[in-house]
């Protein structure tokens, strides 16, 4: 089709096709686009075509947008870098999305541009659709990587029922509220199990932690297809349609049932002896918050297992090149607008993976083919200062 | 065992009937993960080129999309999706794959489900969809 038309032509043949096959027949303007499928290990060749063909075409995106993390192309791990060519390719795909608009490459575009309650968006990335429909009340597709893209170009969307506040609850879910990480996490994996393709309304949760929201969203955005977790102390009550009294299905996820869950994927041992590989911020951190985490990290034991801490973040941390290598001595890298689980970490000789994200749990196994097992940050800090 | 179910079609085939191999899944499939355009298979070793691809739905990244398109890239389309719920991801890559899509009934999933489960392991069997019916003779 893109050799036919032009890029706008392109953008509203496609979103038309999308709303009809849909069974929408009206747009919505949005205010901000954001875009997913950049990394060059998901996209390949023909994804980076797609993208240079729009801006040569003339393409240029009309509302503001942002883009999702590209492959880790801006570090090593323990001296082995990913092959020159594929480097080259995605710093072409990054190269063309800034050209056509992009302003920054993030999975949490809502540290960029906060969304303002109501606000309608074009965007792709699970946790940030998630965040933006359940947590800010702003309204959301959960946009296809192509369709954000398009929308972006255009600046509209198709008039979905989650746009018109109109999607109801399916399902209803009694939840434990949880106290840290692993368990929000687990728990938003857990509901997505157990209802792929429902629409919860989930009871009992109390925590107003942005961070345990955020990994309690991108959890459940791993393991199911809706655009919205309806969580009834947070999510604003416009944001969705009516709560029916006969919902198809009613259940009850206790401690224990996290707990268990927790325990299959655990990493228990205690003595690592593989390449291991530490990831922290899936979703990223803010990295306002990653400057408070410096006090923690500049304390662990200079590395002393064949093992690396990533800590993935939404933008450049202001740290000194002093900061920077007492980080590095100690194994620790704190990456900006990349994310290894878009990355296929086999090529850097990972031998195994740990991290507190169920979400990173859930793709990398699946994408790089390696071992991965969940632990808390807590955990984490604890194993690499050898105590 | 003939079968007839209803579909509605949500992304249209061009032709008037196609058929194919049955393929079955009794899960969604997370595309980012699951599926690999490149060989043309789905949960690691499963071929749907050419196979009228029959599962829950589609969950996971919204970089779905792009993988749907691979099978078309590299030409290893499955001859239609049916899924019991479709969604933007799964749409939008049916949409630029150009590969038909459908919706099949929970209650039709789970029939079809139970006559695939009392043929047996090795059971292969093709499947024609035309006028919004999947038709299975076995």
């Amino acid at each position: 089709m893109s050799n036919v038309l032009s890029p706008y032509e392109l953008a509203k043949e496609v979103i038309n096709r999308v709303c009809n096959a849909l069974g929408i027949n009206e747009v919505v303007n949005v205010v901000h686009a954001h875009i997913s499928g950049i990394s060059y290990f998901n996209i390949g060749d023909y994804g980076l075509k797609l993208i240079k063909d729009l801006y040569l075409g003339g393409g240029k995106f009309k509302v503001y947008t942002t883009a999702n993390p590209y492959a880790v192309v801006n570090t090593d791990f323990r001296g082995l870098r990913l092959d020159e060519s594929i480097i080259n390719k995605q710093y072409e795909i990054v190269k063309y999305l800034t050209l056509l608009g992009a302003k920054g490459f993030t999975c949490a575009p809502y540290f960029i541009r906060e969304p303002k309650p109501n606000e309608h968006l074009a965007w792709a990335e699970s946790n940030a659709v998630l965040l933006a429909n359940s947590y800010y009340g702003a309204k959301t597709n959960r946009e296809g990587g192509p369709s954000a893209l398009m929308s972006a170009l255009v600046g509209y969307t198709c008039n979905s029922e989650i746009h018109k506040g109109n999607l109801s609850p399916t399902v209803e879910i009694k939840a434990i509220n949880p106290r840290n990480e692993l368990e929000a996490s687990a728990l938003g994996y857990l509901i997505g199990k157990l209802y792929p393709h429902e629409v919860p309304y989930v009871l009992g949760i109390k925590v107003k932690d942005l961070e345990l929201i955020r990994s309690l969203l991108a959890a459940f955005g791993a393991s199911a297809s809706s655009p919205i977790l309806i969580l009834d102390s947070v999510t604003p009550k416009y944001t969705y349609g009516e709560v029916s009294s006969d919902l198809l299905d009613k259940n009850i996820l206790t401690t224990n049932d996290l707990r268990r869950f927790i325990k299959d994927v655990a990493h228990h041992d205690r003595e690592l002896r593989k390449d291991t590989l530490f990831i922290v911020g899936c979703p990223h951190l803010k990295s306002d918050d990653v400057i408070k985490l410096y006090e923690v990290l500049k304390e662990l034991s200079p590395a002393k297992y064949s093992s690396e801490l990533w800590v993935l973040v939404h933008d450049s941390v202001p740290l000194s090149n002093y900061e920077v290598k007492l980080l590095a001595s100690k194994g620790v890298k704190i990456l900006e607008h990349v994310c290894p689980v878009v990355t296929r970490l086999s090529d850097f000789g990972v031998e195994e993976v740990i991290t507190n994200s169920f979400k990173a749990l859930h793709y990398i196994p699946k994408i790089s083919k390696i071992p991965t097992y969940v632990m808390s940050f807590k955990e984490i800090i604890k194993l690499l200062r050898g105590k | 065992m003939p079968l007839r179910l209803r579909l509605k079609a949500i992304v249209p085939s061009k032709e008037r009937r196609i058929c194919g191999e049955l393929v079955f899944i009794n899960k969604p499939i997370s595309y980012l993960g699951d599926l690999d355009p490149k060989r043309g298979t789905v949960l690691n070793d499963v071929s749907v080129k050419n196979k009228v691809l029959v599962y829950l739905g589609g969950i996971g990244s919204t970089v779905g999309s792009y993988k749907i398109l691979g099978l078309n890239i590299e030409g290893n389309k499955p001859k239609a999706l049916i899924v019991t719920k479709s969604d933007v991801v799964t749409v939008v890559g049916a949409v630029l794959a150009d590969i038909p899509l459908y919706e099949l009934s929970r209650d039709d999933f789970s029939r079809l489900e139970d006559v695939i489960s009392s043929s047996g392991r090795n059971w292969s069997v093709s499947a024609c969809i035309e006028d919004e019916v999947l038709s299975i003779d076995g």
